[in-house]
């Protein structure tokens, strides 16, 4: 398992109250714990397993909109820049300059899984 | 390398599979390289094609070893890895402890089938119409997950491979029609017999929570019921007793396990990145503050009774009762 150094924490505190601030209907409660890991997973992966110097979010908050469509789902994007690492075992990827990573996440729905 | 994340959710649990088989089904341009699957889907996920087959990333990945064995056998079908359970749950025993104590039931008594039943009559003699019943019975949609476990504790299953079926070799054979089966069910009705009735409607705790019950077989989640910052002092209030009652103390527990898994589907353009975030995703020092936030159950030693394991100990309340349940733990094979 990689070593992973606590540079993540700080940015992580600092991205969640951003998010906090700025949406607060959808903020930790209200966002699937599945979608929290990931965001998590994708801000410390940022700053640990790639080059934390290129580790930054770069989506501002004011674009984060969670919202329900009519089929009671919701979306929503995230964007930060990597740089690739010798940690990383991902390889056929790296001379990829743009990637969008799509996931669907359970956990926020209204009873839990079994 | 430019990253961009999107993701997807959606609101109501009976919705949710339906829209990653859609989604899943129905790739386009716009296909999907993460996803969540409930443990009882994975089966039907993968009957259908719709997942990667990781059993070499497995392999390859050294948290492997550290899974427990009901978590990693839950991530199989037919001999191949499919996904990686990230965070289960358990059900066993909650009560309050001044109700039983004013209505005089020894909580010790609740362990056994005979006890049990005989501590819902007292609860309902002494409480009356003051709540809606002592003892609390699922009588929901999901009741089988209530039954199951009495099923395995006598040694029953719920499907059974068999050899000799006339054209098709081996088959399942619903196995869960058995004696076992049976006694198990008899002792549920034994229940209603005794005036506990089943509940029809269910609420996953929040009718516990709030007193219209005394005793209720329910999951790890009932924390998540009470104000976080009373789980420090809850078992003050509250008690759990991490089992579901047995025919007998010579008869071992058994518990439902639930939780979620991450997966790679089979059309990802990215499978490789995306095995490798789910493999992040379950590094303790990430996974750990998640679990502690949400009160979830490990899947992995090192979280579960091992070195990182102390904040979850700590913090969620009767972590390591809930947390002995799982090598008791089984699964539904409702679609595996």
């Amino acid at each position: 398992m990689r070593g992973r150094t606590g540079a993540g924490t700080p940015i992580l505190t600092r991205k969640w109250q951003q998010l906090c601030k700025t949406n607060q209907r959808y903020c930790i409660v209200k966002t699937s714990p599945a979608v929290i890991a990931f965001l998590m997973v994708s801000i410390i992966t940022t700053s640990t397993i790639l080059d934390p110097a290129l580790g930054t979010s770069v989506n501002s908050s004011s674009n984060n909109a969670t919202t329900y469509d009519d089929n009671n789902t919701n979306s929503e994007d995230y964007s930060f820049t990597l740089s690739p690492s010798n940690q990383s075992s991902t390889s056929t990827l790296l001379d990829r300059t743009n990637v969008t990573l799509t996931g669907i996440f359970g956990g926020l729905e209204d009873q839990p899984a079994r | 390398m430019n990253i961009q994340l999107k993701y997807e959710s959606s609101r109501f649990y009976n919705e949710t599979k339906n829209h990653i088989v859609d989604r899943l089904s129905t790739n386009g341009s716009d296909p999907v390289d993460i996803v969540s699957v409930d443990q009882i889907w994975l089966g039907e996920l993968v009957g259908k094609s719709l997942l990667r087959n990781l059993t070499a990333e497995f392999g390859k990945w050294s948290g492997m070893s550290d899974l427990y064995e009901a978590n990693l056998d839950g991530s199989v079908y037919n001999n191949t890895l499919y996904a990686l359970w990230l965070w289960t749950d358990v059900r066993g025993m909650w009560y309050w402890k001044d109700m039983l104590q004013e209505a005089g039931v020894d909580p010790e008594s609740l362990k056994t089938w005979d006890g049990y039943i005989s501590a819902g009559v007292k609860l309902n003699d002494f409480f009356g119409d003051n709540i809606t019943q002592g003892i609390h019975l699922v009588g929901a949609s999901h009741d089988p997950d209530m039954w199951y476990p009495y099923l395995w504790m006598l040694g029953g299953e719920i499907l059974e491979l068999r050899q000799g079926h006339p054209t098709k070799g081996v088959y399942w054979f619903p196995s869960y029609n058995s004696s076992q089966g049976i006694r198990a069910m008899e002792f549920l009705k034994q229940q209603v017999d005794a005036g506990i009735k089943p509940q029809k409607e269910h609420y996953w705790g929040a009718e516990f929570a709030n007193r219209t019950f005394t005793v209720m077989i329910e999951g790890s989640w009932m924390p998540r019921e009470f104000p976080k910052e009373s789980w420090p002092t809850l078992d003050e209030k509250v008690g759990f007793i991490p089992m579901f009652p047995v025919p007998n103390q010579t008869i071992a527990t058994s518990t439902m396990m639930g939780g979620w898994e991450l997966a790679t589907p089979s059309t990802s353009q990215y499978s490789e990145l995306s095995w490798e975030l789910i493999t992040i995703m379950a590094q303790p020092e990430i996974l750990g503050p998640f679990l502690q936030e949400y009160g979830f159950l490990p899947t992995q030693h090192v979280l579960g009774d091992g070195p990182d394991s102390e904040p979850l100990r700590e913090s969620i309340p009767y972590f390591e009762e809930m947390v002995s349940m799982i090598p008791s733990g089984r699964k539904q094979t409702k679609y595996s």
